[in-house]
């Protein structure tokens, strides 16, 4: 029997009236139909639940608002009885095949405790938009098969994850404690043993910021899951070799590069009167963009790549201003971020 | 920048890029213990290849840069010191930085065996 049959797929949603009905269909217009759908309706004000219904969705309604992703799917959780079960967003949609594919890694292996798949932005119009869809392809197309092949993908996305449900359950399912809840969850697995892989080949669409406050909310609740996951687990990761250089190589790259991008180079560019200095912010175009290129060839978007390829680069400095700003206020400040604000 | 939402300096690249040029000796090595499969052993050729493409262009625009561009340094430093010195610098780091917490997790787990 496919394991897509023991499955139970969870789409935590609130205000998602625009997509909800397509990430629904999407699910179960799927090669593997799952055993259930269901969609947590997290007190939307909007027409969230009837759209869900009518699009073939158990819907629950808790009765009042859960305040994060995390809790709308623990609720979920509760009524699982399948032996697996998946997190989707509520604004994302599946690539036909995308769940019989992710469901592949599960077979045979009781090790394999989580499964993530590949992430392409449903639009790519604006310039925020183009940016996350070339940081996509280069993450999905070189660093995580890379992470995947010695074993340790850093991040069983939130967007897109399979799970063994007893192992979920065991890890105290969807955790509140951070900002970054698929973060945790991954780490969580990795100490206690169990593995977790990539599917390159199984693909979903989420719908990615489109403008800076939307992009602003995410970063900032991306940068501030980071550190707090840093915090939270640098103890309990730090015998796992291969993990724990990844992050420490992550956080250390990601504070430098914050500091070099916003305060080293300009200043440097206007005390030395050298503005070719600020070359440096586009220094590493060749080596982005082979598996960029690779990444959209496969998917016939070549030229689309090309075009977006420039607003990779004002993402990433945009980025370096949440990072620092997620490392003063957790770090410095002692204030972590409490408050899970939606930025798709 | 090592994943998506993260900014990174190269550092990151680098490390990824060295993984990656690694893998068909760590695959070798597991075929010689009868640990690998053909599933792996094409992602690792697939990877490997990915990273000498990579390591091409880079290099391929270094040797570009230093035969056509005819641009004076900022910092009046001859062109191939000032491509290779950032190169070197993050190939230092990302050993410092790795050999580090290896030394760390070591320190940590011994203090902890102590207790």
């Amino acid at each position: 029997m496919p394991l897509a049959d023991q499955l139970t797929v969870i789409i935590p949603a609130y205000n998602e009236e625009a997509s909800i009905a397509d990430t629904v269909r999407s699910v179960l217009a799927q090669t593997t139909v799952p055993t259930r759908v269901i969609v947590v309706d997290d007190q939307s004000t909007d027409e969230t639940a009837v759209l869900a219904r009518a699009a073939g969705a158990e819907v629950i309604c808790p009765l009042e608002n859960t305040g994060s992703k995390a809790g709308a799917q623990n609720l979920a959780l509760d009524l699982v009885t399948t032996p697996y079960c998946m997190a989707i967003d509520g604004d994302t949609t599946l690539a036909p095949d995308a769940i019989e594919l992710l469901m592949r890694p599960f077979e045979g292996d009781p090790a394999v405790a989580a499964a993530c798949g590949f992430v392409v932005p449903r639009h790519v119009s604006t310039v925020w938009e183009r940016g996350r869809y070339v940081e996509y392809l280069l993450s999905f197309t070189f660093y995580k098969p890379t992470q995947d092949y010695y074993g340790s993908p850093l991040i069983s996305s939130g967007c897109f994850s399979a799970y063994r449900t007893d192992r979920l359950r065991e890890a105290g399912g969807w955790s509140e404690r951070t900002r970054a809840e698929d973060m945790d969850l991954t780490w969580t697995f990795y100490q206690a043993g169990h593995q977790v892989r990539f599917v390159p080949d199984a693909v979903c669409y989420p719908i990615e910021p489109h403008d800076l406050d939307f992009m602003s909310k995410q970063l900032k609740r991306w940068s501030h899951g980071f550190v707090q996951n840093v915090s939270l687990h640098w103890k309990g990761i730090l015998h796992l070799p291969f993990l724990s250089t990844v992050v420490s190589v992550a956080l250390f790259d990601a504070v430098v590069a914050s500091v070099i991008y916003l305060i080293v180079l300009p200043l440097l560019a206007i005390v030395l009167q050298a503005p070719l200095l600020l070359l440096v912010y586009v220094i590493d175009v060749p080596a982005v963009l082979v598996p960029v290129l690779v990444g959209a060839w496969r998917r016939g978007e070549v030229v689309r790549a090309l075009v977006s390829l420039p607003s990779f680069f004002v993402l990433r400095t945009v980025n370096g201003f949440f990072m620092l700003e997620a490392l003063v206020t957790e770090v410095v400040l002692r204030r972590p971020l409490l408050v899970y604000e939606k930025g798709h | 920048m090592n994943n998506a939402g993260l900014p990174g300096t190269g550092i990151g690249g680098l490390f990824y890029l060295l993984l990656a040029l690694s893998m068909p000796v760590v695959e070798l090595m597991r075929s010689t213990s009868g640990r690998s499969d053909p599933g792996r052993r094409r992602q690792a050729l697939h990877q490997f290849v990915m990273a000498c493409s990579i390591l091409g262009a880079v290099v391929g625009t270094v040797v570009a840069y230093l035969h056509v561009a005819d641009v004076p340094s900022p910092l009046g430093v001859s062109g191939l010191a000032l491509v290779t010195a950032p190169v070197v610098l993050a190939v230092l780091l990302l050993t410092v930085l790795v050999v580090g917490l290896r030394v760390w997790a070591w320190i940590v787990r011994d203090t902890e065996h102590v207790a």
